[in-house]
C-alpha cells in the first residue's frame, strides 16, 4: 500500500474521574501539556503545523457549536488548521485516523490529535435522550443499554453465554485497572458483586456497564522519517480500518455481531498486514461487558461462540496469551467518548515503548490493537494497529 | 336497500382493577372489576384496534370500500383537532372517506350509528364503520372512579353480507341534565345519582323500549337478548326489572362488573357480547342512553353470523386475557393522575409540523417499499429512496405484516423522559421476513418477554408532547390468539 508511514512519538493523558472541579478546558490543556512533556528529546509547539480533536457530546456541557479554532486556540495553537472530529464512540481514534492521513499524505509532517469529553457537567439523566437520532418515531426509547443490550439476549440465546460470564469481564478488567494510574476505579470487584447489582437495563447489571466519565488525552504523530528528531523509541501505525453497518436496528442484520468492527477489523489487519495472533495486546471497546465478549469475535480472537472460553480461561487476563484492556478498559477507566479512542492508543503507546510499568505486558510480536464500536444502531466503528517497528 | 350490521369487533384494555382497591383508598367499598387502559393508550388507539378488528370481520378491502368512519365518545381530546384519520391510517384507508365525531353524550356513538344508517341505506356508502369508544378521566374518590372502565367497540354497516338485519329503530329524547362535564372541567360532574337513576336513565329507556315496541307491534318477550346501556349494576339491574328482562335475555350482554361504564362504547360492547353467542334467527333489542335520551334498536341475527365467527375476536377472550393492577398507586400511574416529575426530553418532532405528518401517516400504515434489483423491504417509504442493501432506486409499494416474534429485547430501567421504566424494546422478526423495532407494551420485566415469543403491532401513543399525542406502533406479546 503506497502510503507515507506516521509515527507515534508523544502521549499525554490525565486521570479519568468524575472531574467536577476541572473544566474541559482544563482537562484538554492538561492533557497536551502531559503529552508534550513526554517527547523523549522535546518539541517545540511551533512544530505542529495541524490537529485534530475529537469530542462527541460537547452539548452535554453547553458547548454543541465546538468548532476547530475554539479548540486549538485554547491551547495556544490558533492559527493552525484544526478540524473538530465527531464519530460517536470512535470519535477519539477517528481523530487518529484522520491526523494519520494527514501526515501519511506528506501533507503535514508533525500534527497533534487530542480528545476529551465533559459528561459530568451533565446530570445523569442528560446522557438518557442522546441517542434518539434520525427518524423520530424509529428510535424514540433508545439510549445506549438498549442498543447494546438486545445483541446480550441474542447472544446468551444462540450461544449459551451465562450472566457470570459476561460478569468475568468486568472483573477482569476492574483488577487491571487497579495498577492503572489513569482509571476512574482502582478496586477489585467479585462475579458476585456484579451478579447483585442493580438491573439498569435486563439482562445488564450496572456493573456491567461503564461510567460516565470526564477525561482527556493527546497525542503527536509525525512523518516516520522524521521521528528520530523527537524520541529513539517511536510507535508506529502499522494499519487502520474504519466500517459501517446500517442505521436503524431495523435494518441490522446480525444480533450476535458488529458487523462495522468486522470490516474495520478486516481493513486494519490486510493494512498491516497482519493476523490477531501476532498481537501482543488490544485495547478494545467493552463500554459493557457483552461488547467485550462479541468484540474478541469480531475480531479475530476466536471463533462464534467461543468468546466465553476466552474469559474462562484467562487468555485476555492481563498475563494470558492475549491480554485485553490491561488499562481497566472502558469498565473500569471509563469512557469519556472522545478521549477513549486516545487513550487506548496512549495505552498501546506506552506498553509497546515497554514503559506500562506494573501492568507492563510481554511485548514479543511487537503489535498493539486498539478498537471502538459505536453511534447509532452501533454501526460504525474503527480499529487502529500500532506496532513498535516499522512495518 | 337494506342495510345491516356486516360485522363488529371489540377492544378492552389488558388492565383490570378491583373496586375494592378504590374503595379502600377512600375508605369505602366496592365490588366486580373496571377495566383500566394502558399508560399509551386513549380513545383513539382503543378505537383503532377494536376498529381492526370489525374490518377483519366485515372482511371488506378498507383501501378502497370503507368511506365513512364516525365515531361516538364522550372522552373527547380536542376540540379543535379531530385524530379519526389516524384511526383511517392505521386500516390504510383511502381518502375518498368522511370522519365525523359525535360527542357530548354517553349515547354519542348511538347518534353515530344512526347517520351511519342513514348514509348507507341512501346509497351515498356500501360500507360504514361507527365506532364507540371511552376513557375517562375521573376525579379521585368520585363515584366515577369506582364506577368508569375503558373499552371500545365498532360496529360494520353496510349491505352486503349481513350478520344482523335492523329491523327498527325508536329514538326518545327530552332536556335532562343529570352527568355533565364542561370545557373547563377534567371530570364528570353529577346531580345526584338516584334523580340520573329514576328521572334519566329508567325513564328515558321505558319510554323508547315502550315506543319501538309498539311501533313493532312487539312486546319484550319477543326479544332473546337484552341489551342495555350500562352505568352501574343497580341501574342496570332497576330497568331490567321494569322492562320484564329475564336473566337469559340478559345473559351475555352484561358486562358491567368486569369492565365497568363503557359510556358510549357500553351497548354496543354488550351487541357484541350477544352476536358473539347468537344464533341465526334470534332478535336482539338494544338500549342506549347518556344525557336524557335513548335508543331502542330491534335486530335480527341472519344466517351468515356462522360462517363468519370464526374471524371473531370475541368479547370473553378480551375479558380472559387481563392483568390486575396491583394497588392504588398503580392504578393512579396507569391512569395519569400520578407522573413522575421529570424533564421530558423533546423528541425531534414538533406537534402538528410537516415531519409528524410525514413520518407518522407511513409508520401508521406501515407503508414500505420494496427495491426491484435485490428484493429488500426499505422502511419506512419516505425515507428511503436509495435501497439501504444494494444502493437501488426503483421500488414497488408494499406494507409490512402486523404479527411477528422476538428476534431479540431488552427491558430497560432508564428511558428517556417522559417514557417510563421498565421499558421493553422489542427487535421482531415480522411473519412476511421483514425486520422491525418499536417500543414493547404490555411487558414490565423480562419474565414477560422472551426470544420467538409472538408479537403483534400494535399502534399506541408512544408519547404526548406540548398536549398533542404521537402515535406509533409498539409490540404487545399476542393477546388473543
Amino acid at each position: 500500500m503506497g502510503w507515507n508511514r506516521v509515527a507515534l512519538v508523544g502521549a499525554g493523558m490525565i486521570p479519568f474521574g468524575e472531574l467536577f472541579e476541572k473544566s474541559w478546558e482544563v482537562m484538554l490543556e492538561e492533557s497536551y501539556l502531559e503529552c508534550l512533556n513526554s517527547v523523549d528529546k522535546g518539541i517545540d509547539p511551533k512544530e505542529i503545523q495541524a490537529a485534530w480533536i475529537g469530542t462527541a457530546r460537547p452539548e452535554l456541557h453547553g458547548q454543541g457549536a465546538q468548532g476547530g479554532v475554539s479548540l486549538v486556540g485554547q491551547l495556544g495553537l490558533a492559527g493552525i488548521p484544526c478540524t473538530r472530529v465527531e464519530n460517536g464512540c470512535p470519535t477519539g481514534s477517528d481523530a487518529l485516523r484522520n491526523a494519520a492521513f494527514g501526515v501519511a499524505s506528506g501533507v503535514y509532517d508533525v500534527a497533534l490529535v487530542a480528545g476529551y469529553e465533559k459528561m459530568r457537567d451533565a446530570p445523569t439523566s442528560g446522557l438518557l435522550g442522546i441517542a434518539m437520532q434520525g427518524h423520530p418515531l424509529l428510535t424514540l426509547g433508545e439510549t445506549a443499554m438498549t442498543m447494546f443490550a438486545p445483541k446480550a439476549n441474542r447472544y446468551m440465546h444462540e450461544y449459551g453465554l451465562t450472566k457470570e460470564q459476561m460478569a468475568k469481564v468486568a472483573v477482569k478488567n476492574r483488577k487491571n485497572g487497579v495498577l492503572d494510574p489513569y482509571a476512574q476505579f482502582r478496586s477489585e470487584i467479585t462475579v458476585e458483586d456484579v451478579l447483585k447489582s442493580p438491573t439498569v437495563c435486563e439482562p445488564l447489571n450496572i456493573l456491567d456497564c461503564c461510567p460516565q466519565t470526564d477525561g482527556a488525552a493527546c497525542l503527536i504523530i509525525c512523518r516516520a522519517d522524521l521521528a528520530d528528531k523527537f524520541t529513539d523509541k517511536p510507535v508506529y501505525i502499522a494499519g487502520m480500518g474504519c466500517g459501517t453497518d446500517y442505521y436503524y436496528q431495523h435494518e441490522v442484520e446480525s444480533y450476535t455481531s458488529y458487523e462495522a468492527t468486522v470490516k474495520s477489523a478486516k481493513e486494519a489487519y490486510s493494512m498491516a498486514g497482519i493476523t490477531p495472533d501476532q498481537l501482543d495486546l488490544a485495547e478494545v471497546h467493552d463500554c459493557f461487558s457483552i461488547t467485550e465478549i462479541i468484540d474478541y469475535e469480531d475480531l479475530g480472537f476466536c471463533d462464534r461462540g467461543e468468546a466465553s472460553q476466552l474469559i474462562e480461561k484467562g487468555i485476555t487476563e492481563q498475563d494470558g496469551e492475549l491480554p485485553v484492556n490491561v488499562s481497566g478498559g472502558l469498565l473500569c477507566k471509563g469512557h469519556p467518548l472522545g478521549a477513549t479512542g486516545v487513550a487506548q492508543c496512549a495505552e498501546l503507546y506506552w506498553h509497546l515503548r515497554q514503559e506500562a510499568g506494573e501492568r507492563q505486558v510481554d511485548i514479543k510480536h511487537g503489535y498493539g490493537l486498539q478498537h471502538n464500536v459505536g453511534g447509532r444502531s452501533i454501526s460504525n466503528s474503527v480499529v487502529i494497529i500500532l506496532s513498535n517497528h516499522v512495518t | 336497500m337494506v342495510v345491516g350490521v356486516t360485522g363488529y369487533g371489540v377492544y378492552i384494555p389488558k388492565y383490570r382493577i378491583d373496586r375494592s382497591i378504590i374503595g379502600k383508598a377512600w375508605s369505602g367499598r366496592g365490588r366486580g372489576q373496571n377495566a383500566v387502559a394502558g399508560a399509551d393508550e386513549d380513545v383513539i388507539t382503543m378505537a383503532a384496534e377494536a376498529a381492526l378488528n370489525a374490518v377483519t370481520h366485515a372482511d371488506i378491502d378498507s383501501t378502497s370500500d370503507l368511506k365513512t368512519l364516525y365515531f361516538g365518545t364522550g372522552s373527547a381530546l380536542d376540540f379543535e383537532h379531530s385524530s379519526l384519520g389516524v384511526i383511517g391510517e392505521v386500516l390504510r384507508a383511502g381518502d375518498e372517506i368522511d370522519y365525523a365525531e359525535f360527542t357530548a353524550s354517553p349515547r354519542a356513538s348511538f347518534a353515530a350509528l344512526k347517520a351511519c344508517l342513514d348514509a348507507a341505506a341512501s346509497g351515498r356508502i356500501t360500507n360504514g364503520l361507527v365506532i364507540g369508544a371511552e376513557q375517562r378521566a375521573t376525579a379521585a374518590g368520585s363515584p366515577e372512579e369506582m364506577n368508569c372502565g375503558d373499552g371500545a367497540a365498532a360496529i360494520m354497516l353496510g349491505a352486503n353480507n349481513v350478520i344482523a338485519e335492523i329491523d327498527a329503530i325508536y329514538s326518545h329524547a327530552t332536556n335532562f341534565v343529570d352527568r355533565w362535564r364542561d370545557a373547563d372541567s377534567d371530570f364528570v360532574k353529577e346531580y345526584e345519582p338516584r334523580f340520573t337513576r329514576d328521572y334519566g336513565y329508567k325513564q328515558h329507556i321505558i319510554a323508547a323500549a315502550g315506543g319501538l315496541f309498539e311501533k313493532l307491534q312487539s312486546g319484550i318477550d319477543d326479544f332473546d337478548h337484552v341489551v342495555l346501556q350500562q352505568p352501574n349494576a343497580s341501574m342496570v339491574n332497576g330497568v331490567a326489572k321494569a322492562l320484564n328482562a329475564n336473566q337469559d335475555q340478559l345473559a351475555h350482554g352484561g358486562l358491567i362488573n368486569e369492565v365497568g361504564d363503557l359510556g358510549a362504547a357500553s351497548a354496543l360492547m354488550g351487541l357484541a357480547g350477544v352476536l358473539d353467542q347468537a344464533k341465526p334467527g334470534e332478535r336482539i333489542l338494544v338500549l342506549s342512553y347518556g344525557s336524557g335520551a335513548s335508543d331502542a334498536i330491534a335486530l335480527s341475527v341472519t344466517d351468515a353470523i356462522i360462517a363468519k365467527r370464526n374471524k371473531v375476536k370475541p368479547v370473553s377472550s378480551y375479558l380472559k386475557n387481563s392483568r390486575p393492577v396491583e394497588d392504588y398507586v398503580a392504578f393512579a400511574k396507569i391512569k395519569g393522575a400520578l407522573e413522575k416529575q421529570d424533564t421530558p426530553t423533546q423528541i425531534g418532532i414538533p406537534p402538528a409540523s410537516s415531519a409528524l405528518w410525514r413520518d407518522g401517516r407511513e409508520i401508521r400504515q406501515l407503508a414500505a417499499i420494496k427495491c426491484k434489483s435485490c428484493g429488500y423491504v426499505n422502511y419506512p417509504a419516505t425515507i428511503r429512496k436509495i435501497c439501504v442493501r444494494c444502493g437501488g432506486t426503483e421500488f414497488d409499494q408494499t406494507t409490512l405484516a402486523r404479527t411477528g416474534k422476538v428476534h431479540t429485547y431488552c427491558v430497560s430501567l432508564y428511558v428517556p423522559p417522559p417514557l417510563v421504566g421498565p421499558q421493553a424494546l422489542i427487535i421482531g422478526d415480522l411473519d412476511d421476513g421483514n425486520r422491525y423495532r418499536a417500543l414493547g407494551t404490555e411487558i414490565h420485566s423480562s419474565d414477560d418477554v422472551e426470544i420467538d415469543m409472538k408479537v403483534e403491532l400494535v399502534m399506541r401513543k408512544i408519547v404526548t408532547q406540548d398536549g398533542v399525542p404521537v402515535y406509533g406502533n409498539v409490540f404487545r406479546p399476542v393477546r388473543i390468539n
